[in-house]
């Protein structure tokens, strides 16, 4: 592949990772929030 | 169809690799210990008030046919999560049934009995909106609070309950002192190997400032000071954590967890009782000493003597004598 859409190809891979990631942090805090403090040491 | 040369692939499945293995280890390592199999009720509110409500005959409530009914001018009640079972055992004993108005998880807004927790409960006392709490000792920003409303707050001792600790089942320590929990929180200890545990982290985990449990803790520490909370909050390891005891045993889901024995004793009702256990503290009747409603002192007479004591022991508290 020529390098200049292969460039375009990895930037496309790494946003998407990026924001799978964010989506990944994002669903953490959300349990976090919503955490019992018993349910958590229960898990840990 | 445009091929990647061997090299372009390469990185293009190294990019992909490490976003995946990331995310799996974001997971693996934290998403899972917050899950919570609990229902949305008890998330949101730390009890699901539907299962302890009066006059319904699946209530998990103690149930007590007094002779007493009030009348009149009815007291609004409120409080904190491990002591609605009990106030809404005294409300079914005591209040007529038509008072109570709950649907759709909330009480209505005209309801006699009201559940806001103990921050909520506070505030709520404190500017009139409701006649009388049940909760723990008041934190100094709660006393503070009502000082700045104007309101003179009268503290009734109306049972006794045991502060506790708790850790997950499989952690091997069963027994702290009282020196050993505070140095966890002060962060001289922090590693269970130094406490005859694993070789683990230890997570001293901490409540919201202003609940029954964290205010509990801070009079626990005294004059030991706290580790800074990013300190506290290590990433990984063995969490140890603190509540009331019946919260623990009997309106949590608890399965994960056991309570540890302080100073030799286990939090036995035995133990409580007896003053063996020695970490145990009062719980209040709480209300505005300018509140005029004469069915403040008949409530409160009546919470204090046998069959208002004997609802207290029933639902999992010691009562005062």
């Amino acid at each position: 592949m020529e390098d200049k859409k292969f460039n375009r190809l990895m930037a496309i891979v790494i946003t998407l990772g990026f924001l799978s990631t964010a989506a990944m942090l994002g669903y953490i805090l959300y349990l976090y929030d919503n955490c019992s403090i018993i349910a958590y040491i229960g898990n840990t | 169809m445009m091929k990647l040369t061997k090299s372009q692939a390469a990185l293009l499945i190294a990019v992909i690799g490490a976003f995946v293995l990331f995310d799996l280890s974001l997971y693996f390592g934290y998403a899972q210990k917050f899950k919570s199999g609990s229902s949305k009720l008890m998330i949101t509110k730390s009890i699901e008030t539907d299962r302890y409500l009066p006059f319904d005959e699946n209530s998990g409530i103690v149930k007590y046919n007094s002779e007493l009914t009030l009348e009149g001018e009815l007291p609004v009640l409120d409080g904190a999560a491990a002591l609605f079972p009990v106030y809404s055992a005294f409300f079914n004993a005591v209040y007529p049934e038509e008072s109570c108005e709950f649907s759709d998880g909330e009480f209505s807004p005209v309801s006699k009995l009201q559940y806001s927790n103990t921050i909520g409960a506070y505030k709520a006392v404190a500017d009139g909106s409701a006649d009388m709490i049940f909760c723990a000792a008041p934190s100094e920003e709660q006393r503070q609070y009502a000082e700045s409303v104007g309101a003179e707050l009268e503290y009734v001792p109306i049972g006794r309950e045991a502060f506790v600790f708790i850790v997950n089942k499989n952690n091997p320590v069963s027994s702290l002192t009282k020196e050993q929990i505070r140095g966890i929180y002060s962060g001289e200890y922090k590693n269970w190997n130094k406490l005859g545990g694993n070789n683990e982290n230890i997570i001293p985990v901490m409540r919201n400032q202003g609940s029954g449990s964290q205010t509990a803790m801070e009079a626990f520490m005294g004059d030991v000071p706290f580790a800074g909370r990013f300190e506290i909050n290590r990433l990984y390891g063995s969490a140890i954590g603190f509540s009331f005891r019946y919260y623990v045993s009997d309106i949590s889901d608890s399965s994960g967890v056991k309570m540890l024995a302080v100073d030799g004793y286990e939090p036995s009702l035995e133990n409580i009782r007896s003053g063996d256990y020695p970490i145990v503290s009062e719980f209040y009747a709480v209300y505005r000493k300018d509140n005029d409603d004469p069915n403040i002192a008949v409530l409160l007479d009546w919470i204090l003597s046998p069959e208002g004591q004997q609802i207290v022991a029933e639902s999992g508290y010691t009562p005062l004598k």
